[in-house]
């Protein structure tokens, strides 16, 4: 269990992290989301302890990881995939690692193995991919066979089979009973891979629940109706209590009404529609809602390319 | 939270001693796990003991036109060991990449993260890789000890080490390095980045040395004595130079400056995120 209270960052003027509570509970997988640069890899770095909180308290299993001997057996943490001398090679890193905390050098042999890095383990680091650099990367949080594990940002540059694995590794890892903490801010990614969500945007807490809640508060919720009556339309929904938006000159979007009631109304009055559909809000709609005052951390709307890291 | 994993085969008790020793054992791995480390040593050695005996070799080719002041100054282990200026640029070099190659390459947040106890991490990485020079050190110094009497003996200007001062300078000539790479640590710990911990380093150790000279006597030797390169000289001088510190002198300067430097760099480990 991981339990941050009235956690604060602040780097000079900057907020990073801006009095943030939540608790990362075992035995499921916690997304933790935000746009870029909204705190979670601050967040993440306080609690493994290489940042120290301006002020609050972040603890692993109770404790604050300084206080931790041996931490590797405690907690795992993927926080950089870059983070190998190009140099040694992959066994080597892992060799070095499990030294620190007293961890057997087979154990480095199985973790090589669970990554699927067996192969290339006497390779130098220097000539992998982002993908591989990944792999050794969760091989590392992995080695002390932790039962707190924290990724950021685990499927950056891995391939379709990669993404589908560290999914499937994350599952299994928590239904193991474990704690998971995974960083994302691809949305998509996230409903298919956490139980759980925390969301923060500008280092604030926005949301934290299951995906269910937090798809399920958004006002994503709604009716789209296609009709060549438009306004006419409107301005009876409006009359019976629903909110009305126009998209267009024929689409209307219709909140706090049901597909049902949208048409008997509309047959009642003898207007044509050609369509009328619920539209369930996404797990992206609801973050795109929640994080909408956030404006500083969006491209623009009509940008293709959106800022990754 | 599930109580259904076995526990977890931390050694037990963690104490910190096992702390400062797994972190040790770490640092050791790091060293012999990449290539530069080895050439940086055999660099070390060959220019230590080769540089003393070009330089003796050429004095013992002109030795029949010494002058008197030349002969009777003579120190049998100054040549020999000039090799030392040039080896501890290397292993200053070495010292400062045992920290900033870990910032560069971000491994830092792995070795912070394994263990969080800072300053013992330091004291392991500072111990392990002085151990390391010490042993090169040692190695270097005494082979260009034995190299450098060997091509004196037929000018019978050789020296034993059972000699007054010889065994202590040989000694003094290690400690120089080893001191050195302190050092070059605790720069590369406060600095944190390769490029300038190297450019203080190679000004404390070249270009101070040379600006100070340039001082109006006698300010130029009074400071000069005290610089970190001339103190580390005066270890291993046999006979007393006039602007030298006492080879003590020379060793409680020397340390000094490394106490100095691992004491900032201990500080800022911690104070510092990583």
């Amino acid at each position: 269990m991981i339990e941050a209270q009235q956690l604060t960052k602040r780097y000079g003027t900057t907020l990073a992290v801006d009095d943030l509570t939540f608790t990362v509970a075992a035995g499921q997988v916690t997304g933790f989301l935000g746009p870029n640069g909204s705190g979670k890899s601050t967040t993440m770095r306080m609690i493994v302890g290489l940042d120290a909180p301006t002020s609050g308290r972040i603890t692993v299993a109770g404790r604050g990881y300084g206080k931790l001997r041996f931490p590797l057996h405690e907690v795992g943490a993927l926080l950089d995939a870059h983070a190998v001398h190009p140099g040694r090679s992959a066994r080597n890193h892992l060799v070095w690692l499990a030294d620190t905390n007293v961890i057997p050098r087979r154990r480095v042999d199985v973790v090589l193995a669970m990554v699927g890095l067996t192969e290339v383990a006497h390779r130098r680091a220097g000539t992998f991919s982002l993908g591989m650099g990944q792999r050794i990367g969760i091989a590392a949080a992995l080695l002390g066979d932790p039962q707190v594990l924290i990724f950021d940002e685990p499927i950056n540059g891995l391939d379709p089979e990669g993404i589908l694995w560290v999914r499937r590794l994350l599952r299994s890892l928590a239904d193991e009973g474990r704690t998971v903490l995974v960083s994302s801010h691809l949305m998509a990614e996230m409903a298919l891979t956490a139980d759980h969500l925390i969301v923060i945007g500008r280092g604030r807490l926005l949301a934290s629940g299951s995906v269910a809640e937090f798809i399920e508060r958004t006002s994503g919720h709604h009716v789209r109706v296609a009709t060549p009556q438009a306004p006419g339309l409107a301005a009876l929904l409006r009359e019976k209590g629903a909110t009305v938006t126009a998209n267009g000159a024929e689409e209307l979007s219709v909140k706090g009404m049901e597909c049902r009631d949208v048409g008997i109304l509309a047959a009642g009055a003898g207007l044509t529609l050609y369509e009328l559909s619920a539209q369930r809000a996404s797990l992206e709609d609801a973050y795109m809602e929640l994080t909408h005052e956030h404006a500083d951390f969006r491209a623009p709307a009509d940008s293709p390319l959106r800022s990754t890291r | 939270m599930s109580q259904t994993l076995a526990p977890h085969h931390v050694p037990v008790p963690p104490t910190l001693p096992r702390v400062f020793m797994a972190a040790a054992r770490a640092e050791w791995t790091k060293l012999r796990t990449v290539r530069s480390t080895l050439w940086v040593l055999i660099f070390t050695t060959v220019s230590t003991v080769g540089l003393g005996a070009l330089l003796t070799a050429l004095e013992v080719s002109r030795w029949d036109h010494l002058t008197v002041t030349e002969a009777t100054g003579f120190d049998p282990l100054l040549l020999g060991f000039a090799g030392i200026n040039l080896a501890q640029l290397s292993i200053g070099v070495l010292g400062v990449l045992v920290m900033t190659s870990e910032y560069v390459t971000g491994t830092i947040k792995l070795t912070f993260g394994a263990t969080p106890q800072r300053r013992l991490l330091f004291a392991a990485k500072v111990t392990t890789f002085s151990s390391v020079v010490a042993v090169i050190g040692l190695v270097s110094c005494v082979s260009a000890f034995f190299v450098c009497q060997a091509l004196l003996a037929p000018k019978h200007a050789g020296v034993s080490i059972s000699d007054p001062g010889v065994l202590r300078a040989v000694i003094g000539g290690v400690a120089h390095l080893v001191l050195i790479a302190v050092i070059a640590v605790g720069v590369g710990a406060v600095l944190r980045r390769t490029a300038g911990a190297v450019a203080v380093l190679f000004a404390v150790l070249l270009v101070v040395p040379g600006l100070v000279a340039l001082l109006p006597s006698p300010w130029n030797d009074d400071v000069t004595r005290y610089l970190p390169s001339s103190a580390g000289v005066a270890m291993s001088a046999v006979v007393h130079f006039p602007n030298l510190l006492s080879p003590a002198g020379g060793l409680l300067v020397l340390s000094g400056y490394a106490t100095a430097t691992l004491a900032l760099a201990a500080v800022l480990l911690v104070r510092r995120d990583a």
